[in-house]
């Protein structure tokens, strides 16, 4: 969205404005993002993988997540390396290490459950989503939204008396 | 108490209740008339909001649909819940920040324009009164079916009861009435599922019963498939509604549209602040999401009761198919209404039901089984929620109160609806445009007049419908996604949008959508008028004619900003006013001083 100076807002509080709303177009669109992969992605694009999506499928995406989060800490002990070692760099460096961890703990897990498909009880996943988990999921947006927004509110001192 | 008693007296029970809060929360100025006077709390404004919002087709039709098209069916689910999202996020605190009245108002005011705030007006009319005509003939058909009158008469009640409470009680009466509306269809709605779903799964949440077991291990939702692939349906579960971009288009079209429509964001208007605008949204998506996660528990439990009631046996074998004599007494009950027939095409005495336009199935049914066709010519979806609980042999005052529920649903949208028409036509076209001098009184009064006037004529329609059930839900949705929604979003959103833009924008969305229903459906749906024919081979990128509102809504778009573009930018005043209501501070309640 373009907003340039040209707007006569040239009360000193504009760009403190601006920044709100900016931040608060930054907070609609992540929400939006999440709006549209529950429920235009996992309920209709990807429904087919969803549905045939395996425990081994989710195994494997485990490990590679495990093996990002290792590459990652590695990467984070290679560049902090020379500034100073205070407590939280050294949790800062771990805690990927500890992610890693648990994926490939849960990739263990998964594997060991065969190449079965995924379900949520009797539900196949995609078809969970399109019934079900796209409107849970709406109802959590919603009121993330409202939270968020109402904190920025606050931040940004914008709020109504 | 027989069945006609026990509805006679649950019925007459609740709407002595919606009478007597009407008359009780009578409005007495045009701030309460409008808006409540802006003073309603977001949680009771947000179950307002859902029983304003679930039609009789939500109540009624959808579950049917659904149990019939199986997954397809979740374009319904996802896209009349999804709204609430964009509704929330997009516009519902920008427009109470604004603090007027109407929709068209914000839209005139954007556009610092008369002729924008007519054509948001033509616009508003035409998406509601045709959603408006969908409600009343539902509840013609309620009425008389229930009550055991003519069809005629039924709507002549309904439309006088919509005329009490409407009229007299304003937008402060119609808040609380449908309040209690809201309380009496959920109850309607999840009662029966409650007690269907522990029948079938022995699980009393009928979210979780759809995914769990009937018998021993074998899943709902498998033997479903098992059940309905073994007659030569499609398998449940995967049975998509045309193409994967027709569901895309569909699901997009009913969600903007639930955004757009215009009886549902001047809900926003009368929650006392901003904060109180977004949270109240959240709230009627938590309430509408109570019936709309119930309705595929529904759907699916009330399709395998079927399938099993007139296929008890195996496939194929002698025995396997209900008498006709034998059938059930709810069978016996539809039959007299015409939406249940059968037809015994092989003289066996007993009912058949499979797919016979499976070539491949029908072909072996009749080389193998001696089936000449499937035997259950009719079976209307709309009868599925109604007749629900007697195929689930439930009591009496459930079935009673599934009829209270229905009618519940169909009068709060069809209110709501009207006073979206009379604040149009008062407040937008008499007190803002062409008679500004009126005095307050006078615009109330105009108010009542334009809402009986919207009933008699949306009376009139129901009374001689050209086809306007299903198709009129489906084109209001398009209309409200391809008119008001996108002028609404770029009002707020983008700044640099000027009247121009907006007027040719409107003009054009509207104008694709119509024309698209038009030819393919006929013009004003009658009959024999459709220049193209309702064929799969004439859709634009075979997009359906109910999913074509978000097309509508893309062209929308795309010529307001580059007509904007090419024509000067808006005033700086108006640019002020944008900025504005991009924050809370300030807030004012809505009154008719301007």
């Amino acid at each position: 969205m373009k907003e340039s100076t040209e707007v006569t807002e040239t009360s000193p509080e504009y760009p403190r404005i601006h920044e709100y709303w900016v931040h608060n177009l930054q907070i609609m669109g992540c929400l939006l993002v999440i709006w549209f992969l529950v429920s235009f992605g996992c309920g209709i694009l990807w429904v087919e993988q969803l549905n045939q999506l395996t425990y081994k499928g989710v195994s494997t995406l485990c490990i590679s997540l495990g093996v990002l989060s290792l590459l990652y800490s590695f990467f984070l002990s290679y560049t902090s390396h020379k500034e100073e070692n205070d407590n939280g760099h050294v949790y800062a460096t771990i805690r990927p290490v500890l992610w890693g961890i648990a994926f490939i703990l849960l990739a263990n897990f998964f594997g060991s459950k065969g190449a079965e498909p995924v379900r949520l009880g009797g539900f196949q996943l995609g078809f969970w989503f399109a019934q079900q988990g796209a409107i849970y999921c709406f109802v959590v947006l919603v009121f993330a939204y409202v939270r968020l927004m109402n904190k920025l509110d606050h931040k940004y001192q914008v709020e109504e008396e | 108490m027989d069945l006609q008693t026990m509805t006679y007296c649950v019925v007459g029970a609740t709407f002595l209740l919606y009478i007597g809060i009407a008359i009780k929360a009578r409005a007495g100025s045009t701030g309460e008339f409008y808006v409540a006077g802006g003073g309603v709390h977001p949680i009771a404004n947000g179950m307002a909001t859902a029983a304003d919002w679930m039609s009789a087709a939500s109540f009624i039709s959808m579950a049917g649909l659904i149990a019939f098209s199986g997954y397809g069916g979740s374009v319904f689910l996802m896209g009349w819940t999804g709204g609430y999202v964009l509704l929330a996020m997009l516009l519902a605190p920008y427009l109470r920040k604004f603090g007027k009245f109407t929709v068209p108002e914000f839209i005139g005011d954007r556009y610092y324009c008369k002729t924008t705030r007519i054509v948001a007006v033509v616009c508003l009319i035409l998406a509601s009164l045709t959603y408006v005509i969908g409600q009343m003939k539902g509840m013609g058909v309620a009425f008389s079916r229930f009550l055991g009158v003519e069809y005629a008469t039924g709507l002549y009640i309904g439309m006088g009861i919509v005329f009490v409470y409407a009229v007299l009680g304003g937008m402060k009466g119609i808040t609380y009435t449908q309040i209690a509306q809201y309380v009496v269809l959920i109850f309607a709605y999840t009662i029966p599922a409650i007690f269907i779903s522990f029948q079938l799964t022995g699980n009393m949440i009928p979210q979780m019963g759809l995914g769990s077991t009937v018998g021993e291990d074998t899943f709902l939702l498998d033997k479903l498939d098992q059940v309905v692939t073994d007659l030569g349906f499609k398998q449940y579960t995967t049975q998509t509604m045309g193409s994967q971009l027709n569901m895309l288009a569909y699901t997009l079209s009913l969600m903007i549209g639930t955004a757009g429509l215009p009886h549902v964001i001047i809900r926003f208007f009368t929650v006392p602040s901003v904060k109180d605008a977004r949270v109240s949204a959240g709230w009627a998506l938590v309430f509408i999401a109570i019936l709309y996660t119930t309705a595929p528990s529904v759907a699916s439990m009330a399709r395998l009761n079927l399938m099993q009631t007139v296929q008890p046996g195996e496939v194929g074998a002698a025995d396997g198919n209900l008498k006709y004599e034998e059938r059930p007494q709810w069978m016996k009950n539809w039959e007299k209404t015409k939406l249940l027939v059968f037809e015994d095409k092989n003289k066996d005495g007993r009912i058949q039901y499979y797919n016979d336009a499976n070539p491949e199935f029908a072909k072996k049914a009749e080389e193998e089984y001696g089936w000449k066709g499937n035997e259950m010519v009719t079976v209307d979806k709309d009868i599925i929620v109604l007749a629900n609980p007697e195929i689930a042999k439930l009591p009496n005052w459930v079935i009673a109160l599934v009829v209270a529920g229905g009618l519940a649903a169909a009068l709060s949208t069809a209110a709501g609806l009207l006073l979206a028409i009379s604040s149009a036509v008062s407040h937008d076209l008499l007190k803002c445009t062409f008679k500004p001098d009126i005095t307050e009184k006078e615009e109330l009064r105009a108010g009542r007049w334009s809402m009986a006037g919207a009933i008699v004529l949306a009376g009139y329609f129901g009374l001689n419908p050209p086809d306007f059930a299903a198709g009129t839900v489906a084109i209001a949705f398009g209309l409200a996604a391809s008119s008001i929604f996108p002028a609404l979003m770029m009002g707020i959103f983008y700044k640099p949008m000027n009247r121009e833009g907006a007027i040719a924008g409107m003009v054009s969305g509207i104008g694709v959508t119509l024309l698209y229903v038009f030819q393919h459906k006929g013009i004003m749906f009658i009959e024999g008028t459709s220049f193209l024919g309702d064929m799969k081979e004439n859709w634009f990128l075979g997009i359906t004619p109910n999913a074509f509102g978000s097309v509508g809504a893309i062209v929308n778009f795309a010529v307001a900003f580059i007509v904007s573009n090419m024509t000067p930018p808006p005033p700086q005043e108006v640019q002020d006013l944008v900025e504005s209501i991009r924050i809370p501070r300030g807030s004012e309640t809505p009154n008719a001083d301007h």
